[in-house]
């Protein structure tokens, strides 16, 4: 999967709002890439971009390269083709995610049934095999949605994205809407199944704990701009940006608040008609003139580690 | 998604009516319906005769003069629907005004109260509701006898409920909310919290349904005349339709004098349901009923 | 499928109350305006004196009210068939017989016009509201909201003068040809009444399948916003499933309650359409009793209206529970 120069724009009544501005990603084979910032900052709408589930008024601008195919020029049937059986998606919030009048493993076995040409016996059978690998009871296939936990449809959300065993799959806050327990048996999940090194994910998550469990690589994102990418160890243990640094801090103060970071002063500003300077210029300790009057280079670090700023590691001293 | 939220509504100032004035569907509603009243309140002077004089030949068709042909006396089927606007409108306004009273009275002491009297008066709600209203409405004004006042009884009697089961549920919701259950915790009086909290939120949904409890008192007091149940003495839209039929319209090329009653019927009923959809769209944009 | 016990049991026992409420409004109503049964009886002077004196007994008309109550719960519940007195007008024929005779074509016609329109209002609603905004869904909005306003028997002169008198397409009224003889049930007669009966369901349809439209189209505008609805677009389903087992699933529920709801209101307005077309029902049954001032037809007929509506409502309850997976288990 290539990534370059990915915008998403929606009209609004105030102006253009830039969701994802000019980001350029790539994701290697039965890697997992983490996608971490603030809620605002254009994460889940840049996997729903991968999923070309992006709707009008809203305007996608860039390339997305899957697998020697561009993303953005794929007919409805091709889309609808290539929805699922090459890319997936573990939903945020997996409470909406299934439909409430359906029983659940024959919800796992409509994305069986409209990829394949396996029979709905067949669909079915393969449906109890991933129930099984998600480790929930064999029973659980004849279950409606408000008679599972949050912890479970979770799970069943997950056996969805892994039926067809699709080149990618984008995991958006897959453990956020749920307690503590079930979320570290959910990640244990996701890493067994994600182990095996033949799936690519796309991690997506505003905490950089589970981030740290899940990832190879982690790449940060503020207000629709990536400001930092590379290996988990070294974003994590050396952040260059003054905003990863302040990431970090704040997660260990907060743990899993998906709402305001409090160690960073201010709230990041509304993305309508952004001006082209450094966009955490105006929160970030560390500014100086320049950071304020243009957008900041690309600073390679070591090992294709980089960030866009103009005083990178100006906090090692912590 | 995120996107939304940041989404900055551009309307939170506007006031409900200069809202209501700029949706071009409740102006084309508003145009209707007052020209319909304008009619109504000047029936005498615009109708040419008297609805009930013997002016010319039975079963005449549309001409200058009778615009919509004669009946089966001889009377202006032209006057008859003039004078018919102004009674249909009354019975249509002054039902609604009855069923938005106590549907609205039903509603939130239901929603607000909730418990037994909740429970006794939903179980009334749900009993009118299945029986079938119009036949119990029939059935109650071959009792009273024809007259203005038992279609207007039985109209408001049997079209109160829905309108108690919207607002209590509306209400039921509305007790939950933080500001209302604020203001319990820390001691409002009921009447108070009912007064200004309950009822201003709720006032939208009592607008659009009791604009829409007019239609339905127009179509009950029209379907009562074609049974012959209201008085023949005054006409409505629906005794004209009712000496229509009884009259052999049909098959003394009187079409216009069946399409006229219909067609201000129709005319009617849809001005209010475009009023009542602005008022919803506008106080709710989520529900809107035809995207933009 | 099953339905848990205590559903049916609290469904039953609001059937049998409201049942038991309309009875009791049957009875009352006509006593608080002050009408004497007796003395309309005597002054109807339909019956042989030997008659009225048989019906002062059997529902007890010079005794006190609760005694009146109690023998017209007698005679009209345990009773069988219910006694629910004699016609003034076609005396010596019981109203029991007269609405037997009347009843079925009223079910035939209601029970299929409700099947056809509910049938076409869904699906004309799911697609403009998985369309929501298109064309197609104003279109189809706007003129729903035009024909629900228009009154069934406006729709239903107004068909029958364009259909019956203009174009002689369908019979003008009635519910078979008088000159056809062929023995009921037979495939002509089947024929000859399917055609007959033509022309007051397409009114109903007409009048009725609007308000499920709207409704429908409603649920399902609401629906596609739901995030299970993505979801099930982000899967690549194909749009048939998308739209039966998603959308149409989901969204047919309110309107399957709005179906027992407005049962009550497509009789009426289906008594109205057979006045209008001459049809052998109930409806027409009702206006000429009006008309003759027949009051124990009036009476019996609303006692079979309530029992036939309650009784609609009271399934389209448990139908609604069989579809909808989470009332089924609470």
């Amino acid at each position: 999967m290539e990534i370059s120069n990915l915008s998403v724009k929606f009209p609004s009544l105030k102006g253009e709002v830039t969701a994802v501005d000019g980001i350029s990603l790539s994701i290697d084979q039965g890697k997992v890439l983490g996608l971490a910032g603030e809620s605002g900052c254009g994460k889940t709408t840049t996997g729903l971009t991968l999923l070309r589930m992006i709707r009008p008024p809203g305007v996608v601008e860039g390339d997305i390269e899957f697998a020697g195919r561009n993303l953005l020029s794929l007919s409805d049937e091709e889309l609808r083709r290539f929805r699922w059986k090459e890319v997936s998606m573990i939903f945020q919030g997996a409470m909406n995610s299934l439909n409430p009048v359906k029983m659940v493993g024959s919800q796992i076995a409509d994305s069986i049934m409209d990829h394949t040409k396996k029979t709905r016996l067949e669909a079915l059978k393969m449906s109890a095999e991933l129930i099984r690998r998600v480790r929930l009871p064999p029973d659980s296939i004849h279950k409606y949605p408000h008679q599972l936990s949050g912890g479970q449809k979770q799970r069943i959300v997950i056996a969805m994205a892994i039926a067809l065993q699709p080149k990618l799959i984008i995991a958006d806050e897959p453990t956020t809407a749920l307690d503590v327990v079930s979320q570290e048996r959910i990640l244990d999940l996701l890493k067994d199944i994600v182990s095996g090194g033949s799936s690519t994910v796309l991690f997506i998550s505003h905490d950089l704990s589970v981030l740290a469990k899940m990832c190879d690589t982690i790449a940060i994102m503020y207000l629709g701009k990536i400001v930092e990418m590379g290996s988990t160890r070294d974003v994590l243990a050396s952040p260059a940006h003054p905003y990863t640094s302040a990431l970090i801090d704040s997660n260990i103060t907060i743990e899993s608040m998906n709402s305001t970071v409090e160690s960073i002063k201010g709230y990041p500003p509304v993305p309508i008609n952004l001006p082209t300077n450094c966009r955490f210029s105006d929160r970030c300790p560390f500014a100086t003139q320049e950071c304020f009057d243009s957008e900041p280079p690309q600073v390679d670090l070591k090992n294709g580690h980089v960030a866009f700023c103009y005083h990178p590691r100006k906090e090692n001293g912590r | 998604m995120n996107v939304k939220r940041l989404m900055v509504s551009a309307s939170g100032e506007d006031t409900f009516l200069k809202k209501l004035l700029s949706n071009k569907a409740a102006i084309a509603g508003l145009v209707i319906l007052l020209s319909l009243v304008v009619i109504a309140l000047l029936a005498s002077f615009l109708s040419p005769y008297a609805p009930t004089a013997l002016v010319a030949e039975p079963y005449l068709p549309p001409s200058y003069s009778h615009p919509f042909g004669t009946d089966g006396l001889g009377r202006d089927i032209f006057s008859q629907m003039i004078h018919g606007t102004a009674l249909s409108l009354e019975i249509g306004f002054v039902s609604a005004a009855g069923i938005t009273i106590l549907g609205t009275t039903v509603g939130i002491i239901s929603g607000y109260f909730g418990s037994y009297v909740d429970e006794a008066l939903m179980r009334i709600v749900d009993v009118l509701l299945v029986i079938p209203s119009i036949a119990f409405m029939i059935f109650v004004a071959v009792i009273l006898g024809p007259g203005l006042e038992s279609v207007l009884i039985v109209i408001i009697v049997f079209g109160w409920p829905p309108m108690a089961r919207m607002i209590r549920s509306q209400t039921l919701t509305l007790r939950e909310r933080e500001f209302v259950e604020s203001a319990v915790v820390s001691g409002a009086p009921k009447w108070y919290i009912l007064g200004s909290m309950i009822f201003p939120n709720v006032i939208s949904l009592i607008i659009a349904n009791g604009i829409l409890a007019v239609i339905y008192g127009v179509i009950a007091d029209a379907s009562l005349a074609f049974l012959g149940l209201a008085s023949t003495k005054n006409y409505s839209w629906g005794t004209v339709l009712y000496n229509a039929q009884n009259e052999g319209a049909v098959f003394h090329g009187g079409i216009a004098w069946i399409l006229a009653p219909g067609i201000f019927i129709a005319l009617t009923g849809i001005a209010i349901t475009l009023i009542a959809r602005a008022i919803d769209d506008i106080t709710d944009p989520r529900y809107s009923a035809v995207g933009r | 499928m099953r339905i848990s016990g205590k559903y049916l049991i609290r469904r039953s026992i609001y059937a049998v109350l409201t049942f038991f409420i309309a009875l009791v409004m049957i009875f009352i109503i006509p006593r608080l305006v002050a009408v004497n049964p007796v003395d309309i009886l005597a002054a109807s002077q339909q019956f042989p004196p030997s008659v009225t004196k048989q019906l002062i007994i059997q529902f007890g008309l010079n005794q006190p009210v609760y005694v009146q109550f109690a023998l017209y719960l007698k005679n009209v519940l345990l009773t069988f068939p219910p006694n629910l007195g004699y016609s003034y007008e076609y005396y010596p024929t019981s109203t029991y017989q007269l609405i037997a005779t009347a009843l079925p074509w009223t079910l035939f016609l209601v029970g299929s016009s409700v099947a056809v329109s509910a049938l076409v209002g869904t699906f004309v609603g799911l697609y403009a509201g998985y369309r929501r905004g298109s064309m197609l869904d104003r279109t189809i909005t706007y003129s729903s909201m035009t024909l629900r306003a228009l009154p069934y028997f406006w729709v239903a002169i107004l068909f029958q003068i364009l259909f019956a008198v203009v174009f002689r397409i369908f019979p003008v009224a009635g519910a078979y040809s008088i000159l056809d003889t062929s023995p009921a049930f037979s495939p002509e007669w089947t024929l000859d009444v399917a055609y007959h009966s033509m022309l007051p369901m397409i009114t109903l349809v007409v009048s009725t399948a609007p308000v499920y439209a709207i409704i429908m189209r409603n649920n399902v505008a609401d629906l596609v916003r739901e995030d299970f609805m993505n979801v099930a677009e982000s899967k690549g389903l194909k749009k048939q499933r998308i739209l039966i087992s998603y959308a149409l699933r989901n969204g047919i529920l309110p309107v399957i309650s709005i179906i027992a709801v407005n049962f009550g209101y497509v009789v009426g307005g289906a008594l109205l359409v057979e006045i209008v077309f001459g049809y052998p029902g109930i409806g027409t049954l009702l206006f000429n009793a009006i008309l003759g001032h027949d009051y124990p037809v009036i009476e019996g007929i609303f006692y079979i209206l309530a029992i036939t509506v309650i009784l609609a409502n009271y399934f389209a309850d448990l139908i609604y529970s069989l579809v909808d997976p989470r009332i089924r288990y609470t």
